[in-house]
């Protein structure tokens, strides 16, 4: 009974693993030293106080590299290419950090698109030369980089309940949309 | 507050002294799950519990080899919000050659936070067997999840898995309280299919002055379809 039952375990795994269309993408811790020097010198250079945790983030067609730090209470997640070159700054922040002008156009867009909304999380995304990013995260002064709102939003649409994560430039105008497919939780719930 | 320390200490030390019964083995577990529609999802478990030894001191200790139960439990649940699930189902248990029917109601919250994934299961069962009075139970179970690689559980990666739960239970006017405690070590071959080994603790009796411990290994196949 116990052997035909590991039996079918393995022998199905075996097949599953053989056969499953895989999504690739993954998110692999890595160390400094397989990070590449452009990006290990800009991350040098903000001398943040505590860890660094590095990732190499694999997409379909991508690849990234990306540091993790918290700094003055506030996680910042950098992101560089393969090369070391910077991508973005991304860090999390309130309703409130949001420009008054960025907020109306926001809540107006909200307001007209859908029938209820529930803001998740924020996170504002700097783009921008390497000393002015530098500069924004040691500062918060946000000379010569561009601002976005990286908004995750619980949203009623068509009486459906659904996560969906917004792009907004610095004054408020929508830029993508994409829906937050949740993970499968059955070992979760049963 | 005092007194509650002092029968708390009571508890223990009469569980210490008490009667002792443990039992351990394998629990193997087949959990199939199908969503239809937008919101709606079956889920089938099957769970096979063997037992490899068993003792205390009542009773001869050592190796003793038993097929004690086969449970299969169908469950239907909608999706009410979000992160938020309503259900309901019916199990047979196979035990000894009788046949057991238990009634399920569950209710579940799952949370995702910086890394971590939290899911919340409040529930409700009734079985009835033959000649037994019918056994009313009450459970509220919490399990975190968190990637042993990165910040999210990734394909072909492995996860650390907490369950901790609480079961009260009523039969013929006596109470019983139960707790588990079950560390897993997962792996997520893809989002649909997942691979759990863990220890499955559980420890009753304790209200009564005794004390019976269970040790199941634990090995739990998740498939969605």
């Amino acid at each position: 009974m116990l052997k035909s039952i590991l039996t079918i375990l393995l022998v199905g795994v075996g097949l599953q693993v053989a056969t499953a269309q895989y999504k690739f993408e993954k998110e692999d811790r890595i160390k400094a030293k397989e990070v590449p020097a452009a990006a290990l010198a800009f991350v040098e250079e903000c001398a943040f106080p505590k860890k660094i945790c590095w990732y190499r983030e694999q997409g379909y067609n991508s690849v990234s590299i990306e540091a993790k730090t918290k700094f003055r209470g506030t996680k910042y997640s950098i992101e560089f290419d393969t090369l070391g070159t910077i991508e973005d700054v991304e860090y999390k922040i309130k309703w409130q950090d949001i420009t008054q002008e960025a907020k109306s156009a926001i809540q107006s867009y909200f307001d007209a698109n859908h029938s209820k909304t529930n803001i998740r999380k924020i996170q504002r995304q700097l783009t921008g030369p390497d000393l002015d990013l530098q500069q924004a995260m040691l500062t918060d002064e946000y000379v010569g980089t561009v601002t976005k709102y990286e908004i995750e939003v619980k949203a009623k649409i068509d009486g459906k309940y659904m996560l969906k994560e917004y792009l907004f430039d610095s004054k408020g105008q929508m830029l993508s949309v994409s829906e937050v497919i949740f993970r499968n939780s059955d070992n979760l719930e049963f | 507050m005092r007194y509650r320390l002092t029968m708390a200490c009571l508890l223990v030390v009469a569980s210490l002294y008490g009667q002792q019964r443990y039992q351990g083995g394998l629990l193997p577990a087949l959990n199939v799950s199908h969503s239809f529609g937008s919101d709606w999802k079956i889920n089938m478990k099957t769970e096979s519990r063997q037992q490899f030894f068993r003792g205390g001191t009542d009773r001869l200790s050592g190796w003793e080899y038993e097929n004690v139960l086969t449970d299969v439990a169908f469950v239907l649940g909608r999706k009410i919000q979000l992160n938020k699930t309503l259900a309901g189902g019916y199990m047979t248990r196979f035990r000894d050659g009788e046949l057991i029917h238990r009634f399920i109601q569950q209710f579940s919250v799952v949370q995702r936070s910086n890394g971590w994934r939290l899911g919340h299961r409040f529930s409700a069962d009734q079985t009835f067997a033959d000649g037994e009075a019918g056994t009313y139970r009450l459970r509220y179970r919490i399990t975190t999840q968190r990637a042993l690689q990165g910040e999210s559980i990734d394909p072909r990666e492995f996860y650390l898995k907490i369950n901790t739960e609480v079961l009260n239970e009523w039969q013929g006017g006596d109470y019983h309280l139960e707790f588990r405690f079950v560390p897993f070590i997962g792996y997520e071959v893809n989002d649909n299919n997942k691979i759990e080994v863990g220890i499955d603790y559980r420890l009753s009796s304790f209200l009564d002055g005794g004390r019976d411990q269970r040790f199941w290994t634990s090995l739990t196949w998740y498939l969605a379809m």
